[in-house]
């Protein structure tokens, strides 16, 4: 899992991480955090789909948080409007917006790099205003309240302290499905395009649909995470979904290292405690924070911060086994 | 085995191909020589689907392959080593080599479907990762080394170890001499004609043309994109003009 640890170890490890990932939501343990934490669940989620795209395929978007939106308002408007279970909302939210996501990148990965990441700005900008002016359907700017809550038979999911397990079962789910993706015969073919398109190309890998698979898988991803926060949060709104929204994504993305599916965890989790706790102080200012965080991990560690870290400590391990 | 008929191909508005036919039989090694700029490359990546044919056909085993893309060439047996390499660097090389038969694992039934594939793939991609070690036993010794730390000898070795990976009927190699001091470039056509006589077609592109004449067959001198001489390699090495113009040596 992680790959710095190859012995037995690791299962003791994973188990004491779990152990804790359970106890975390209790009153005595950090029960306080809990509605910070299930929001950095959700964010790993949009965050390692885009890690999938951006960091194995090396493709850029710069409008993920629409897809998280399109999965967050289908679920909204399902489950209220229509009075559709939850559940199903989610299923058909998350198919919607696959096959919307897999229908536009058809068209628009033909485009490369710069002109990519142009058109995905966009397209989300596009959906964001579509959010906002289609206001009969989705409540407009004030947003629409009243959503119900996620229940299986008749445990319902109405304290944070259960949406907790709930976000962190999907969240653990979507990471462990993309990190057997990664590993796979899938995964190997992802980074030989991030490699070179023409080789990959040139030794039977069609690249074309690749891109457009991964970037139709992400947005499944990001629409999951967005059933999850509107059943959360039981309201929905235009405000979350915006372009700054994309941006911090990306963000969460290369602090935890573009090509490192754990790393995600740890980016999403990194930006939200800063603006959750830290930078509460500096209002709408704190996109500049991002920026400039955006900007000095790229120059000076442009794997992402997490993955130095894990650098650091294989280098401090060797160094301390080469002594004894 | 495969047959190029009168193409015409243009990169943006230079025309680079004019109506060039050439023919490569069956466990031939065929070699295309030409300076910089004469077109050489570009029929390559005609052949290998990179570059839109604007007229004439290509044959591969009597099927036409105009306008198809390089992905589906690899499954029709045509493997292109393009020129430069283009190993992926930051990965093993053994996963360089087991990408090589992605698509070629890809033809044979069930052998997609994830953890069912894998058991009915790993034998066909070892017995053939088993072939390219033997024939490149560095690459055996350092396959679980990353691709990019290899030197430029054991890169090209790759690239074509790769290549291999896909059972390929015939390769397209381009310029694999490229950098690389003399008793590689012998080692590396030595390599070719053992393939050759293994059973698998080969189109050659190389710079030094007294090599490549030696271990060819056929031969095509290539000058602004046309086909100018064409013969087989023992009549090109005995050409006033070829050896004057290609090969440094004066009329004797």
């Amino acid at each position: 899992m992680f790959g710095f640890v190859k012995n037995k170890w690791i299962y003791f490890l994973v188990g004491a991480l779990l152990a804790v990932m359970v106890l975390i939501p209790f009153d005595w343990f950090m029960g306080k955090y809990n509605t910070l934490l299930i929001f950095i669940g959700l964010n790993t989620m949009v965050t390692v789909g885009l890690c999938l795209l951006m960091g194995y395929t090396g493709q850029v978007s710069l409008g993920q948080a629409a897809y998280y939106g399109i999965g967050a308002y289908i679920s909204a408007i399902l489950s209220k409007t229509y009075g559709v279970n939850p559940w199903l909302a989610m299923l058909i939210a998350a198919i919607v917006t696959g096959a919307f996501a897999y229908g536009i990148g058809y068209l628009i990965f033909r485009l490369k790099g710069n002109y990519l990441a142009m058109a995905t700005l966009g397209l989300g900008l596009i959906i964001w205003i579509l959010f906002r002016q289609l206001s009969e359907i989705t409540g407009g700017p004030d947003g629409m309240g009243g959503i119900p809550y996620l229940s299986i038979g008749g445990f319902g999911f109405y304290t944070t302290f259960k949406r907790y397990y709930l976000v962190w079962f999907f969240c653990l789910a979507l990471l462990l499905i993309s990190q057997n993706i990664v590993r796979s015969r899938t995964g190997r073919a992802l980074r030989a395009i991030h490699g070179s398109e023409d080789a990959a190309e040139s030794i039977g890998i069609n690249v074309a649909q690749f891109k457009v698979k991964i970037f139709a898988l992400s947005a499944v991803f990001a629409s999951i995470a967005g059933s999850l926060f509107v059943h959360h949060l039981r309201f929905v709104s235009p405000q979350p979904f915006g372009f700054l929204a994309s941006v911090k994504l990306v963000v969460m993305a290369v602090i935890g290292g573009l090509a490192s599916i754990w790393g995600a965890i740890f980016g999403a989790a990194t930006t939200n405690i800063l603006s959750d706790e830290l930078l509460l102080g500096f209002g709408e200012l704190d996109t500049i924070v991002y920026g400039l965080i955006l900007m000095l991990v790229m120059i000076f560690m442009p794997q992402g911060l997490f993955v130095k870290l894990k650098e650091i400590i294989v280098q401090w391990r060797s160094k301390t086994t080469q002594k004894v | 085995m495969l047959k190029v008929d009168k193409i015409t191909v243009a990169n943006g508005r230079v025309i680079a191909l004019r109506e060039v036919s050439i023919q490569v039989n069956e466990g031939e090694i065929v070699t295309l020589i030409g300076s910089n700029g004469a077109g050489k490359s570009t029929m390559l990546n005609a052949i290998a689907g990179f570059a839109t044919l604007q007229s004439g056909n290509i044959w591969l085993r009597d099927q036409n392959i105009n306008g198809i893309t390089p992905y589906q060439t690899v499954g029709l047996g045509l493997a292109y080593v393009p020129e430069g390499r283009e190993i992926f660097g930051s990965m093993s090389v053994a996963d360089n080599l087991i990408l090589g038969a992605y698509s070629w694992c890809a033809g044979k039934p069930f052998s997609t479907l994830g953890y069912i594939g894998w058991f009915l793939r790993q034998p066909l991609v070892q017995s053939n990762l088993e072939m390219v070690f033997r024939l490149f036993p560095v690459l055996k010794e350092r396959h679980k080394q990353q691709a990019g730390k290899l030197s430029g000898g054991e890169q090209q070795m790759l690239a074509i170890g790769r290549a291999l990976m896909s059972s390929p009927k015939i390769i397209l190699l381009d310029e694999p001499s490229l950098g690389l001091a003399p008793n590689l470039v012998r080692e590396i056509l030595k390599l070719l004609v053992k393939l050759r006589d293994d059973g698998i077609t080969i189109l050659l592109i190389e710079q030094d043309a007294s090599a490549a004449l030696k271990i060819a067959d056929r031969a095509y001198v290539m000058e602004r994109g046309r086909i100018t001489v064409e013969g087989t390699a023992d009549d090109l090495l005995n050409d006033d003009k070829v050896r004057q113009a290609y090969l440094g040596k004066s009329i004797a």
